[in-house]
């Protein structure tokens, strides 16, 4: 027994010699290269987040040569750290991750390895560590976009803002939400809603329903699946929806004017690029609509089931947003980030 | 305002069916706060009838059936193999999110939430002489069934819990199970199908929620209704009417938010309403006032008995 238990542990050391030996090699080859290391912590093909985000790595390998990358999907939050340790172990020269299920092993994981640089799109939490960025969405602008088409196509002069939480980042997108609306009609009233719940579609309809019983004929959410409720309020009752997180058009194509997007591809492409240039620095960075980051992606679909008059001021509200967005991304016009209630 | 009353009717049912199983369950003497996993089997069983057959009956019986499944689970769990009743329910609680976001994600291939053109809502009801009363007609008409049978439910369970044999018999279950077995009442067939008709009761809930609500299943989409409902009992003190009563409260407080939230009410604070509602009902059960109130009122039907005679 002892013997063989002595074999076997020569045979691991040898083993784990000759991996050393390999590792070696290969770092060897390709020192000149920047190692970067995309960690999803859902699954590919989720034509969300993952595979924008694997798109735009594949994108960044393609255009700088001097940087190679990978991509593991950790799909159980038991992995995440491990996952992340084996290639910090490794040695790669950037590890970029996401959502705020990933925060914990990040933290853990980045002050064991300082020398390895640790990117993490919208964890909603703060890092106190050298060698972690945060990448969030400076999502109110995207919120202004769809106040001007709210206030474009409301007949009632009365437009809704139904939210998840009195939370100051959505109360930043209330105020460009409200900002953006004013600058189609200064009268503009705008009913804002809390559900308390992001994930409670019961409660988002009875939200829509109250909202609309207040005058309210277009509805924006920030609500993530409680939203659903209130597109199915929407349908019901005959009001527009504007919705968040990801695009509703299929969902509902007779009610959705358009939805607010965070983009986490071009975010992650130009995070790669900052730091291939050498531009990586720890501070929060806020991907912006200059850098597409974020956007409001209007509904291809509603326009058919638009009436001759709905259809020329829905056609006015793009141009209008068009023009917006050619303005914000210039610099001419600041959207500006502001949490008061 | 008509509409406020509306949409409590409509909050409210949810609550109200999974409480007047859970009060079947509290009056056989079963502690049963499994309420809330129950609803989101039936929400989400409800949901895949509806896929597989494209018809309301089938749904509303596939919720039916995982209700009266899981409750006969869960009495015997409690009762035969004397499972500790709370850590049982927190257990059926945790498995239904569990198993339910499972399935979901293995039948339709979507972990977030489903809802297809195979699916569509439980119908509503119109009746023309109803709708055209003024204010009654908004606040009664034009909802989905479940939320008729629930009120029609309270009536019966009213009537059954203490007009009929069977009833007293299980309101004796409950309150003193010895005796009953003395009397010569199975105690533990009660039980039994107490818990099978109050689990098909929060399948029902769980359904009205799903596709007579919203038309959608997603996950853990009882959001703590369960939970309402089990307090909806303790504040109804098991009564039928008491209970419908709470569930109403419940309703009217989550309906009102949206409104008050303009009038600069923080939202919030309305929010913690049906909270406060529950903690101010555990006080007042400890404290036996209700015991007290009760007391008085048999020792006077008592007295004037005694006068009688």
């Amino acid at each position: 027994m002892k013997k063989l238990l002595a074999i076997l542990m020569v045979m691991a050391l040898v083993l784990g010699m000759a991996a050393g030996c390999a590792k070696t090699e290969e770092g060897e080859q390709t020192e000149d290269k920047l190692q970067i290391v995309l960690v999803c912590p859902q699954k590919l093909g989720d034509a969300g987040p993952m595979d924008d985000m694997n798109q735009n790595l594949q994108k960044a390998a393609a255009e700088f040569d001097n940087i190679e990358t990978a991509v593991y999907e950790a799909t159980e939050a038991a992995q995440y750290e491990e996952v992340l340790r084996t290639y910090a172990r490794d040695g790669v020269d950037m590890i970029v991750t996401s959502m705020p299920a990933m925060v914990q092993a990040v933290k853990t994981v980045a002050a064991e390895y300082p020398d390895v640089l640790f990117t993490i799109l919208f964890p909603l939490d703060s890092f106190d560590l050298p060698n972690v960025k945060v990448v969030d969405f400076a999502i109110w602008e995207a919120y202004y976009l769809a106040g001007i088409m709210a206030a474009s196509m409301s007949e009632s002069g009365t437009i809704g803002h139904c939210i998840g939480a009195e939370q100051s980042a959505l109360l930043a997108n209330y105020n460009a939400y409200m900002a953006g609306a004013m600058t189609v009609n200064p009268d503009i009233n705008v009913v804002r809603v809390n559900t308390n719940t992001f994930d409670d579609p019961a409660k988002g309809k009875d939200a829509g329903i109250s909202m609309a019983g207040q005058g309210c004929d277009v509805i924006q959410t920030d609500l993530a699946s409680t939203a659903l409720g209130v597109i199915e309020a929407g349908e019901e009752l005959g009001f527009f929806v504007m919705a968040d997180s990801s695009e509703h058009h299929e969902v509902s194509p007779t009610t959705i004017l358009g939805d607010t997007l965070c983009k986490y591809g071009p975010a992650l492409y130009s995070a790669v690029s900052s730091f291939v240039n050498g531009e990586w620095n720890n501070e929060t960075h806020y991907s912006s609509l200059s850098e597409g980051g974020v956007g409001l992606s209007i509904s291809p679909l509603i326009s058919e089931y638009l009436s001759e008059e709905q259809k020329a001021k829905f056609d006015a509200a793009v141009a209008l947003i068009e023009d917006a967005s050619e303005k914000i991304i210039s610099g001419e016009l600041v959207v500006e980030y502001n949490p008061n209630p | 305002m008509a509409d406020i009353l509306s949409g409590t009717l409509r909050t409210a049912t949810p609550i109200l069916l999974a409480a007047l199983g859970g009060l079947l369950c509290e009056k056989a003497g079963v502690f049963n706060i499994a309420l809330e996993g129950m609803m989101l089997f039936g929400a989400f069983f409800g949901v895949w009838g509806m896929y597989l057959s494209q018809s309301v009956p089938v749904a509303i019986l596939f919720a039916l059936a995982i209700g009266a499944f899981m409750g006969l689970a869960y009495v015997l769990l409690v009762e035969k193999m004397h499972a500790n009743a709370t850590i049982a329910s927190i257990g059926v609680n945790a498995f239904a999110v569990g198993i339910t976001t499972y399935m979901m994600k293995v039948i339709f291939g979507d972990a977030g939430s489903v809802g297809s053109e195979g699916i569509f809502g439980l119908p509503k009801i119109d009746i023309e002489f109803i709708g055209d009363i003024p204010f009654l007609g908004t606040v009664i008409n034009g909802h989905t069934i479940l939320v008729y049978v629930s009120l029609v439910l309270v009536a019966l369970l009213s009537y059954f819990l203490f007009h009929t044999h069977t009833g007293i018999n299980l309101r004796a279950v409950g309150e003193k199970p010895a005796a009953a077995a003395a009397a010569g009442v199975p105690v533990a067939k009660y039980r039994v199908l107490a818990c099978v008709a109050g689990g098909m009761l929060c399948g029902l809930a769980g359904v009205h929620l799903s596709l007579g609500h919203v038309t959608l299943f997603s996950e853990n989409m009882t959001a703590g209704r369960g939970f309402f409902a089990y307090t909806a009992v303790v504040f109804g003190q098991a009564n039928p009417i008491g209970v419908m009563i709470a569930s109403l409260v419940f309703g009217l407080a989550e309906t009102v938010t949206y409104r008050v939230q303009q009038i600069g009410v923080p939202g919030p604070l309305v929010l913690t309403v049906p909270y406060i509602i529950t903690i101010i009902a555990l006080v007042v059960r400890s404290c036996g006032l209700f015991e007290k109130i009760n007391r008085y009122r048999f020792s006077r039907q008592a007295r004037k008995l005694a006068k009688k005679i």
